[in-house]
């Protein structure tokens, strides 16, 4: 066999190699069972398919949206923690949260705009006072405000406060 | 209106309308006498880059015409100059080649609808790209500062995925979250349609279907059905390395052109996307400029095309400046230049990127062992078969790929985070930016078509 055949043979081989691998993989890949269904994919409402990837925090989303006023600015605490304390059970809470906040930012979005910050409380008083209007969204195991006489509280979802400065 | 209906609607406006009227262009400007693959696969792309000014356009003036205007305006041209153009050829030429493509898109497909029955929520894919497309579309364009800087994350990276994204809100005329993704998984469809065409042209029959498949087993693949942007850059790349060896090898005069807008288009898609078309273009660039002075000079006047990817960095550029965004590699605050930091930082970080790389090139499943074959296959063919190895494409495969990874290496060298955390996140797509142009050179260079030997 000359040189530049056999080279084109090898590299040949690897492909073929490579092709022979790629379709293994994909009829593993079809063939597994948590492939969508074709209604799921094709049929499905938006809502639905939200419902499917949030499972219950959807309840927050949905609602949120329904009780926020449009356009608006909604403010949640993000997630903090203290590193010397930081226990593998706090940063797993810690994790969800901010996955959660992730999640409802990039699926509310224009309607409200979710913003996460340090102080919510403080960020939509200084709002409000500028002639802002922003509420601030307490999720469950979050603190409602120290001063909640000055806010006007409205369940939204099971956990769930939206709170607003008259 | 149902799902299945704003998704046709999304289809139509934002990938059927940009293909039709890119396709026409292309005719237009390279005369006919092509696949069906390579119209529609480089009209795509051509379309989308074409519209993504129009449709930035419409977000700065807040213009209050329906989305869908403009792209069913541009399909009615793009049709009307199909029609005057000569006709594209029957096929790609090779029935084996043919049902090939038909499976790998098929498997393609069925990835990008999997993908579409989870909304974008979640990573880059939400963070970076689809809130930009949101906050864009949504406007109006003299408050999108505030949401720039505190809901999209890197709002410094460029626009035509954001846009193409934008297209698919105006056509159902408000914000989306899964249906936004198809005219940027669209830009994954073109590309295995063009890889296909440009490997049947270059490469023996069964090695073109088997490389082919290789691509399809990358990790590439699984990024192109996202709305991330790093299948759209390696679409551009490759469009722009497959028109810019159609101009060189005589296919017409229109190619190169074409070629400067799909420069332009991988500039406009990522921040590297202008290392990218650099590495793209440098082997051809150095092989006219090795041909002599002369005719680099009285070529002047198709240098000018130049000026289109020029533009989109310096539209870019603009942006940045105009809202004080900043890139966290280029503009670190009170850290040293990139170059400067690539040299104080090639001691200690050098042997790691360098490995690190090397683990990417030989693992089977992210690269398919694409970019290593090249780099092993084309200084063996050059030793086996000397000056002919530079008529085909796998000489110019070899230097794009070799210049953009080590450009890759150089700019993670100097970075600004931990390099092991800023290698495991982004280093095997940025290999993956130049896979099917390393894929397009292995096969050209070891397994050259002996029929063609100056392109199909």
């Amino acid at each position: 066999m000359k040189p530049a055949a056999a080279l084109a043979f090898a590299v040949a081989a690897a492909m073929a190699w490579r092709a022979g691998a790629t379709l293994l993989t994909e009829a593993r890949r079809l063939a597994a069972p948590d492939q969508p269904a074709w209604a799921q994919r094709l049929l499905a409402s938006t809502d639905a398919r939200i419902t499917w990837a949030l499972g219950a925090d959807a309840a927050i989303l949905f609602s949120l949206q329904a009780a926020a006023p449009r356009p608006a600015l909604v403010v949640v605490a993000s997630p903090t923690a203290d590193l010397a304390t930081l226990t593998p059970e706090r940063f797993e809470a810690i994790n969800r949260r901010n996955g959660l906040i992730v999640q409802l930012q990039n699926l509310a979005y224009p309607d409200p705009w979710l913003q996460a910050v340090s102080d919510p409380y403080g960020v939509a008083a200084g709002l409000r006072a500028a002639g802002r209007d922003a509420r601030v969204l307490q999720l469950p195991g979050d603190p409602a405000p120290s001063d909640a006489e000055a806010w006007r509280a409205q369940a939204i979802a099971d956990g769930a406060v939206l709170w607003s400065r008259p | 209106m149902t799902a299945l209906a704003t998704f046709a609607l999304v289809l139509g406006v934002a990938v059927v309308a940009p293909a039709v009227f890119g396709r026409g262009v292309l005719l237009a400007a390279v005369g006919g006498g092509i696949a069906p693959a390579v119209a529609w696969g480089h009209g795509y792309l051509l379309g989308q880059c074409l519209l993504a000014p129009v449709t930035l356009l419409q977000a700065r003036l807040d213009w209050p015409v329906h989305g869908a205007i403009a792209p069913l305006l541009a399909a009615a041209l793009g049709f009307a100059l199909a029609r005057r153009a000569a006709r594209a050829v029957a096929s790609t030429g090779d029935s084996g080649m043919t049902w090939t493509l038909v499976v790998a898109i098929a498997l393609f497909v069925e990835r990008c609808l999997a993908a579409a029955a989870d909304p974008i929520r979640v990573s880059d894919e939400a963070m970076n790209w689809a809130s930009k497309a949101k906050v864009l579309f949504a406007g109006p364009w003299a408050g999108i500062g505030e949401p720039l800087a505190h809901f999209v994350s890197h709002a410094d990276y460029p626009l035509l995925d954001p846009l193409v994204q934008m297209q698919a809100f105006a056509a159902a005329g408000r914000v989306l979250h899964w249906e936004n993704r198809a005219p940027v998984q669209a830009f994954g469809a073109a590309l295995l349609l063009l890889v296909g065409a440009a490997l049947a042209g270059r490469a023996r029959p069964a090695v073109a279907c088997a490389t082919l498949l290789a691509l399809l087993g990358t990790r590439l693949p699984g990024y192109g059905c996202t709305a991330y942007a790093d299948a759209m850059l390696a679409a551009c790349a490759f469009a722009a390395f497959d028109a810019l060896a159609r101009a060189r090898d005589g296919a017409g005069r229109g190619w190169w052109p074409v070629a400067c807008v799909l420069l332009a288009g991988a500039v406009a898609t990522k921040q590297e996307g202008l290392l990218v078309a650099g590495a793209v273009l440098a082997p051809f660039a150095a092989e006219r400029a090795l041909a002599g002075p002369r005719r680099v000079v009285a070529n002047w006047r198709r240098a000018a095309w130049l000026a289109v990817p020029a533009l989109a960095a310096f539209g870019q550029a603009r942006f940045i400046g105009a809202y004080g965004l900043a890139n966290d590699m280029l503009d670190a605050p009170g850290r040293a230049g990139l170059a400067a930091r690539i040299a104080a930082q090639a001691g200690t970080h050098g042997p790691k990127v360098l490995a690190h790389h090397l683990d990417l090139l030989l693992d089977g499943a992210a690269t398919g062992w694409l970019p290593l074959g090249l780099f092993v296959a084309a200084p063996l063919a050059m030793v086996l078969r000397g000056r002919d190895v530079f008529a085909g494409v796998g000489a110019h495969a070899c230097c794009a790929c070799g210049l953009a990874l080590a450009a890759y290496m150089a700019v993670f060298i100097g970075t600004v985070h931990d390099v092991v955390w800023h290698l495991a996140v982004a280093a095997d797509r940025t290999t993956l930016h130049v896979l099917p142009i390393a894929a397009l050179g292995l096969a050209a260079v070891a397994a050259p078509r002996a029929a063609v030997t100056r392109g199909p």
